[in-house]
């Protein structure tokens, strides 16, 4: 089992890279960075750490709805050659509200356009020599149906429950296929509540931006919505803590083994924990020593 | 008057290297980078790189348009690179980009000073950490960056209306174009400044032009071959105030457009080449750059083609200079 920590990018810069060096002293195997309108350039966050790390993985989240194939490629051309092959792509549809408060509102055909996407950066990446891996992030039926195209996949949720459906979606895929998790993480020694309203409110922020059908399908949608369906404004009450475990890990740290183990029997090989695991670098010490690093 | 290195992102990383080391050991002023769309590095992160490579050297994009990404992406990543370090090095340029390279993209450029306007008031209302909703050009729903920015914002302006703009709105100019029009340039940005809310603000002219080592008569070929393509994307009317033959321009934008570069530069003319960039060795170069104080010029900058050899081009103008 491989394990990353995703790094929210709107702190400043230097808080955000001394928490990446601490990653990588503490052994982690990767970071990740997700390019989203609300947060920090990712490029240059992952630059500003790559320059004071030598050998942690670095993953770049985009969504190819917010920039063109050939920037995405760009960006892995200046940060390979300046520090190494330890990039990796995940490509995404993108938090839709945040995209058309930035002016992009074309959703049509998002599978196809996330394949498209895939081809295009992957041609473009060997012609001029690159070598980096492409990875999906993905939570709904159709998307985890184009999952094999992919070198690897990152599912959007953690329950073991929504982790076995998801593979019996994704269908045959090859040996060297990987499948990770990437979900709003809590892992504590002493716990705070208030690190813990964060990781509720990351994971409401994940369900809410869940197609309806992916809801459906997993029993959730009369439960938050009721029988009138989705409302129109954002405003949620507060979501069933039943439904926030599904997408979210959140456990003393000592029982981070027992469910590592689960996850790993489903072929899952690679955890990484999103924010608020990385809130200071407390957290990520009490992550760390949950995996005995 | 400072004298800075540019180059492009089409640079290969060799030069990049190379290019980060000598500003650390020569303590140069600064790096300008200017963005070749679509070509191998992306712009910020190899701004990132030399901000990250060099301590003392002051790094400018000079320039990349708004017109090719989401302006909040270039509000984020500038938000980035002033952070990258306490000294806030870091300089935006913007312009509106290469004219051949936006109608490959398919582009029409309708009204570039409203667009330059509009990004320049655009990107300052985000870094001043407003709620920024624009239903024109630029849209945006109430996109917030919760900062609290001042970050440098510089014109790569040729055309006498963007220059003008430029003394108006910006932190300064990057202009660049035929010598005989840099004169009439500076003084265009000077009215616009005079103009401006702020006219006795820091404001800061450079000059951008290609430069060209000859040694030994070698270079001519590499400064003819430059001075076509600029040809083919300077603007009318810089040409028409430069005063340069309209006949002999159009002769070598028609011969780009049917036979390519080498060919056109055939017909580059010494004369022309004098007007369009900066050649001779590196005494005749940091002479002629030199001159350009009396226009009120602050900064110029040496590259590309450089020369070539553009290592020992870059040596040679960087010891002259001093």
């Amino acid at each position: 089992m491989k394990y990353g920590l995703h790094l929210n990018s709107e702190s400043k810069i230097d808080r955000i890279v001394q928490k990446g060096v601490e990653a990588e002293r503490l052994g982690l195997d990767s970071i990740w960075i997700c390019d989203m309108p609300s947060q920090r350039y990712g490029p240059i966050v992952a630059s500003a750490i790559a320059s004071r790390t030598s050998k942690i993985q670095i993953g770049l989240g985009f969504s190819p709805f917010l920039h063109t194939y050939q920037q995405i490629v760009s960006a892995f051309y200046s940060l390979i050659n300046a520090y190494g092959e330890r990039f990796e792509l995940c490509l995404v549809p993108g938090d839709r509200n945040q995209l058309q408060k930035v002016g992009v509102f074309r959703f049509k055909s998002v599978r196809d356009r996330i394949l498209k996407a895939k081809v295009e950066i992957m041609k473009k990446s060997e012609e001029q020599g690159l070598n980096f891996e492409i990875s999906l992030g993905a939570q709904g039926p159709k998307m985890l149906r184009i999952a094999s195209s992919f070198d690897s996949l990152h599912l959007n949720f953690c329950s073991p429950r929504i982790i076995e459906w998801a593979k019996s979606e994704i269908g045959s895929i090859e040996n060297f296929f990987q499948v990770g998790i990437f979900a709003p993480s809590y892992i504590y020694d002493i716990f705070d509540q208030d690190i813990y309203e964060l990781l509720y409110r990351s994971a409401k922020a994940v369900i809410l931006g869940s197609s309806d059908r992916f809801l459906k399908i997993l029993g959730f949608y009369e439960e938050l919505y009721g029988v009138e369906g989705r409302p129109d404004n954002s405003f949620f009450e507060r979501i069933p803590p039943n439904i926030i475990k599904e997408f979210s890990i959140s456990m003393p740290f000592k029982k981070l083994k027992e469910y590592v183990l689960k996850i790993k029997n489903l072929g899952v090989t690679n955890i990484i924990f999103s924010y608020p695991q990385d809130y200071s670098i407390d957290t990520i010490r009490d992550l760390a020593k949950s995996l005995n690093k | 008057m400072n004298l800075s290195i540019g180059l492009t992102t089409n640079a290969s990383y060799k030069k990049v290297r190379w290019l980060a080391t000598l500003a650390k050991e020569t303590r140069l002023y600064r790096i300008w980078i200017g963005e070749d769309i679509d070509s191998l590095h992306n712009i910020f992160t190899l701004t990132s790189i030399f901000l990250l490579k060099t301590s003392f050297t002051k790094v400018g994009i000079g320039i990349t348009s708004p017109l090719i990404r989401n302006i909040t992406t270039i509000a984020r990543a500038a938000a980035g690179l002033i952070e990258l370090d306490s000294e806030e090095r870091f300089i935006l340029g913007l312009g509106i980009g290469g004219l051949q390279d936006l109608s490959k993209k398919g582009l029409v450029i309708k009204n570039p000073l409203q667009i330059l306007r509009n990004a320049d008031d655009i990107l300052k209302r985000i870094w001043f950490g407003e709620k920024v909703t624009s239903k024109e050009g630029f849209v945006l729903d109430g996109y917030s960056a919760r900062s609290k920015l001042k970050i440098p914002i510089y014109f790569g302006a040729r055309g006498p209306k963007l220059l003008e703009l430029a003394g108006e709105i910006a932190d300064g100019v990057i202009i660049s174009g035929p010598k005989s029009y840099l004169e009439k340039a500076t003084n265009i940005v000077k009215k616009g400044l005079e103009k401006s809310k702020n006219p006795y603000r820091n404001f800061n002219i450079v000059v951008w032009l290609p430069t060209v080592l000859i040694k030994d008569g070698k270079g001519i070929a590499i400064a003819k071959e430059v001075v076509s393509i600029i040809i083919s994307d300077t603007p009318k009317k810089v040409l028409e105030l430069s005063g340069i033959d309209d006949v002999r321009i159009r002769k070598v934008r028609d011969a780009i457009l049917k036979f390519g570069v080498k060919k056109a530069s055939e017909l580059v003319t010494e004369d022309l080449i004098r007007d369009f960039s900066i050649f001779g060795n590196a005494q005749q170069i940091c002479e002629d750059l030199k001159s350009f104080k009396e226009f009120g010029v602050d900064e110029v900058v040496f590259g590309p083609p450089y020369g070539l050899n553009w290592q020992s081009s870059i040596v040679n103008v960087i010891e002259a200079w001093k």
